[in-house]
């Protein structure tokens, strides 16, 4: 009766074993290591051949003013890159996590407002698990009596670790003393899969 | 011999159960070559090339009343790399022009961070912009393929900071420049960049689809 390798349980023959029955051992041997090379392969074709990741754009500006603002999820109409199922377009506001792992979150959002009495604009990482949001990142800029409007720039980035089923998005919040008038002209949002998480 | 899945491997039959030194052979032989495949795809993921430049010098910049592009200011660089050893990091845009040999297609993701102070008045709530930039020549003139900024609107402090990130595409088929610049509308007086300020680069791969 042929024995196994203890890790991978590759079976090899003993002295007991029949000459005659060496056919059925090496079956067995080149299956079992099949089954490691598939094994192999799974791993090396996810890392290597198509790391899961998405870029998604809201290309259209988004125009509206406000005094005291809520947080509000960016919608997304534009597909840049999704190598893993990451984004449904039934539901645009976010990017899905289809593959556990470690996962650098990048944003572009720009745009420009009117007035003077600015007082800040949030933006987010947020993920939502089994239900409960929670957030990841906020970067926060305020400007005050900039005369003649300003133009805006930001380009938040995080690190964090996801399991299947998390979804992530990006949020804004904007307050302003006297209800400005600001206009998001394109925002961007990325997901890339580092590794994994030990 | 019984061919076994497909990578190659056989095993014997009831009528070949013999020819057990040849199917050992074969056998080796082609997982020899499926191990290697993969370890070479693995450490290629795992020490996937990029580069990081440090500014060793102070760099000073005037006021720019345009949009970006800005100014270059890696005057001089401390550059660690695990394979852009042959990009330049200089303080002109028009001097990183990277082959598409260098540059293969793929995404790659880029990014900057710096400090600076006015080195005189500070013109209460001007903005400064740190960018990073990605661009290609055609018809003769620059085209910019895609940027990232990061904004700072300064209220009279000793200086401030800013980081920025993004996600690059490369086609493969162009030659591209990359540049991280720094603009200011400070009118009181010039701005210094301080030593110290930081560059990145790093590629994610050719097998990423778009």
């Amino acid at each position: 009766m042929a024995t196994c390798t203890p890790i991978y349980q590759l079976p090899v023959p003993t002295g007991d074993d029949r000459p005659c029955d060496i056919d059925d051992w090496s079956c067995a041997f080149a299956e079992a290591v099949e089954t490691q090379l598939d094994a192999l392969d799974a791993v090396v074709n996810r890392t290597t051949t198509t790391i899961p990741m998405a870029q998604v754009v809201m290309t259209e500006p988004l125009s509206f003013t406000e005094q005291v603002g809520s947080v509000t999820n960016f919608v997304f109409d534009t597909v840049l890159a999704d190598t893993d199922n990451m984004f449904d377009a039934a539901e645009p506001d976010r990017i899905l996590v289809n593959t556990a792992g470690l996962y650098s979150l990048t944003a572009r959002v720009y745009g420009d407002a009117v007035g003077t009495n600015f007082a800040s604009l949030s933006l987010r990482f947020r993920l939502n698990r089994d239900g409960v949001a929670s957030t990841l990142f906020t970067e926060q800029r305020g400007w005050t009596n900039v005369a003649g409007g300003i133009n805006f720039y930001m380009t938040p980035s995080a690190v964090s670790s996801f399991v299947d089923g998390d979804f992530i998005t990006l949020t804004y919040n904007f307050n302003s003393t006297s209800g400005e008038t600001l206009t998001f002209r394109r925002v961007q949002l990325g997901a890339t899969w580092l590794g994994d998480v030990p | 011999m019984i061919p076994v899945g497909d990578h190659g491997l056989t095993c014997l039959s009831g009528t070949d159960f013999a020819a057990i030194a040849l199917l050992m052979q074969q056998n080796a032989e082609v997982i020899d070559g499926a191990l290697q495949a993969n370890l070479s795809s693995l450490q290629e993921y795992s020490n996937r090339p990029w580069a990081i430049a440090t500014t060793t010098a102070t760099t000073t910049v005037a006021q720019t009343t345009g949009e970006w592009p800005g100014t270059g200011f890696f005057s001089a660089i401390s550059l660690l790399s695990n394979g852009y050893s042959q990009v330049g990091f200089g303080i002109d845009i028009t001097s990183q022009t990277i082959s598409p040999t260098l540059h293969p297609a793929g995404w790659y993701m880029m990014g900057g961070s710096a400090t600076f102070q006015a080195t005189g008045a500070v013109t209460a709530n001007s903005r400064r912009d740190l960018a990073v930039e990605w661009a290609f020549p055609e018809g003769g003139i620059t085209q910019y393929g895609e940027y990232s900024i990061s904004s700072v609107y300064e209220s009279n402090t000793a200086g401030d900071s800013a980081s920025v990130a993004g996600m690059f595409f490369a086609d493969g088929t162009r030659n591209y420049f990359y540049d991280l610049t720094w603009s200011h509308r400070n009118a009181a007086s010039t701005m210094t960049a301080n030593a110290g300020a930081r560059f990145w680069i790093v590629y994610f791969g050719s097998g990423v689809t778009v």
